[in-house]
């Protein structure tokens, strides 16, 4: 028996609230790798009992630094200069050619506005 | 020391910021373990007044400014005391209530710790209220308007997130895994404000029983609600901090003025708590009070949930933020729903243990109501209290053009722990003389008007 803190708040809970584990490490990853201030969308693909808009409230918590943004802000009617400076996609890559490929973290990507 | 450790000082030190509620002489006659509790009610409710009073004021927090007045008035208040009275039914609780009242805790806070239990609403939105809130050393009303955040419930009462936003400030920044270690802290502080007004009556034998009673109930049925790091272990202090003072406290102003802090602090801690201090109020001035002291005992009672919901109410309307408390975003009650909602709520109350709870309870309750009269007496107030709670709920859920089953199962176990903790206390009440050896000195068959006579307290 080995006995360790567990990785995140919900690693043992029961159902979806523990398959959130590895989104909160992505995020953990994600928070380290985005600097201070930067507005960011992040886009969950996490299966059943997940939505955009919880995913987005979970990374509003732990992205305390940056400025979490709606995923409805990456709409193709949104002026370039207005679009998030970063999307982190958990799981699958993005496929936006306004934005180029980062960074690869544990778990997603990190992705910049092209110029 | 580590942020986690830094965060649960704070809350560990509620009581010693609360000290000033041993000023109200119904809270005096109780031990040391019992003034922990009561403090704890004061010192809650008083930091997380001080947050929002200073964010209104828009004065920015910092934790000498927070602690410093409260615990200046505290340390008066022991300065200016009276040698207290001698309890009369002084005593301990048994080594055997101690001890399975440390294995609830230890369980409870294992199971919460290693994250088991923890609640959703905790990342949705506690957590990241305290941690903005701490960010900016105030109550950030813009943060809580803004469009993307709309899911975090705007209006919701403030009490959880500016006391872990305090943590937040003592801890750098907030330690998730700590949050979930308030699950046991408020469980203990729970025993502990029951054995401050169980005690004197019931004696140290029976009260600890109880007291462990209540320590494994709330620990096993929050574990099992999923409720680490959400608003229910704070809200359910609250609540039995209330139930405890109304059964077990003497009818005077002191007391009514400690369970109006209560309630008030139910009330900034979850929308159902203002619910629940609106039942109270009209139990205990309505079934356990009467003549002429019942106008001025419901004004007392409701003076503080009222003052202090009334300010959070204005605060949101002046930011622009209702929304819960809007009304009207609840749809229209369906009558329909509910074959449907009994359902889902008998299938729910089962906590994973064949509805054990609360057969435990309404045993204990049916052997003491069979015995007399005042047994039965004794606990109208707590079974009203907890059918009317258990019926606002059905009420709540009824709300809606869907079918609200999956919301139900999703949330009932929560809800229905308050009509549960009614239960025990309904228990408490009526079977204390089968706890201990106390009971045989008659001091448990204290009945209303008897308490209302008891000099000593």
């Amino acid at each position: 028996v080995r006995l360790r803190p567990p990785a995140t708040v919900v690693e043992n809970a029961p159902g979806a609230m523990g398959r959130s584990s590895g989104f909160l490490l992505f995020l953990r990853a994600a928070e380290s790798a985005l600097p201070a201030g930067a507005s960011v969308v992040v886009l969950g693909d996490r299966g059943p009992g997940t939505d955009a808009a919880s995913d987005t409230l979970i990374a509003v918590g732990q992205l305390p630094r940056q400025e979490v943004l709606s995923p409805a802000r990456l709409g193709g009617e949104v002026p370039r200069p207005q679009l998030p400076r970063y999307v982190v996609a958990f799981g699958r890559p993005l496929e936006d050619p306004r934005y180029r490929l980062f960074r690869e973290l544990p778990g997603g990507f990190l992705y910049r506005a092209g110029p | 020391v580590s942020p986690g450790l830094a965060f649960l000082a704070l809350f560990s030190i509620l009581p010693a910021l609360g000290l000033w509620v041993l000023a109200l002489p119904a809270c005096e006659c109780t031990d040391a373990a019992g003034r922990t509790g009561l403090a704890a009610v004061a010192g809650a409710l008083g930091l997380c007044l001080e947050m929002f009073l200073l964010s209104w004021a828009g004065v920015r927090w910092s934790l000498p400014l927070l602690g410093i007045p409260v615990l200046a008035a505290g340390f008066v208040t022991l300065a200016a005391r009276r040698p207290r009275p001698a309890s009369r039914a002084a005593g301990g609780p048994g080594a055997a209530a101690l001890a399975a009242g440390a294995a609830g805790l230890l369980l409870a806070a294992f199971a919460a710790g290693t994250a088991r239990a923890t609640s959703p609403d905790l990342l949705l939105f506690w957590g990241a209220k305290a941690e903005r809130f701490a960010a900016v050393r105030a109550l950030d009303a813009s943060y809580l308007a803004r469009p993307e955040h709309f899911l975090m419930h705007s209006d919701y009462p403030p009490l959880l997130p500016l006391l872990s936003a305090a943590g937040t400030l003592a801890a750098g920044r907030l330690p998730w895994g700590a949050t979930l270690l308030l699950l046991p802290v408020f469980v203990l502080f729970s025993a502990l404000v029951f054995w401050a007004w169980a005690q004197p009556i019931l004696g140290g034998r029976a009260a600890g029983d109880l007291a462990a009673l209540l320590t494994a109930l709330l620990g096993y049925g929050l574990v099992s609600a999923s409720c680490a790091g959400n608003a229910e272990p704070p809200l359910l202090f609250f609540e039995v901090a209330a139930l405890a003072g109304a059964v077990f406290g003497p009818a005077r102003l002191g007391t009514d003025l400690f369970i109006s802090l209560a309630l008030a602090g139910a009330a900034l801690t979850k929308v159902e708590g203002a619910i629940f201090a609106a039942i109270v109020v009209l139990a205990i001035a309505g079934l356990a009070r009467s003549g002429k002291g019942r106008l001025g005992s419901f004004l007392v009672l409701s003076a503080a949930p009222a003052l202090t919901l009334g300010a959070w109410f204005l605060f949101c309307r002046r930011h622009g933020i209702l929304d819960a408390y809007r009304g009207g975003n609840m749809g229209p009650l369906v009558m329909r729903w509910l074959p449907r909602a009994a359902r889902a709520i008998a299938s729910s109350l089962g906590y994973g243990a064949f509805y054990l709870p609360w057969l435990v309870l309404a045993g204990l309750w049916l052997a003491g109501a069979r015995r007399d009269a005042l047994a039965r007496k004794r606990s109208f107030l707590p079974l009203a209290a907890g059918a009317a709670t258990a019926l606002a709920n059905v009420f709540y859920y009824l709300h809606g053009d869907s079918d609200p089953s999956l919301w139900i199962r999703w949330s009932a176990e929560r809800t229905y722990l308050t009509p549960l903790v009614c239960l025990f206390f309904a228990a408490a009440a009526a079977s204390g003389a089968s706890f201990g050896k106390e009971s045989a000195s008659g001091r448990v068959r204290m009945g209303l008007e008897e308490r209302r006579n008891h000099e000593s307290l």
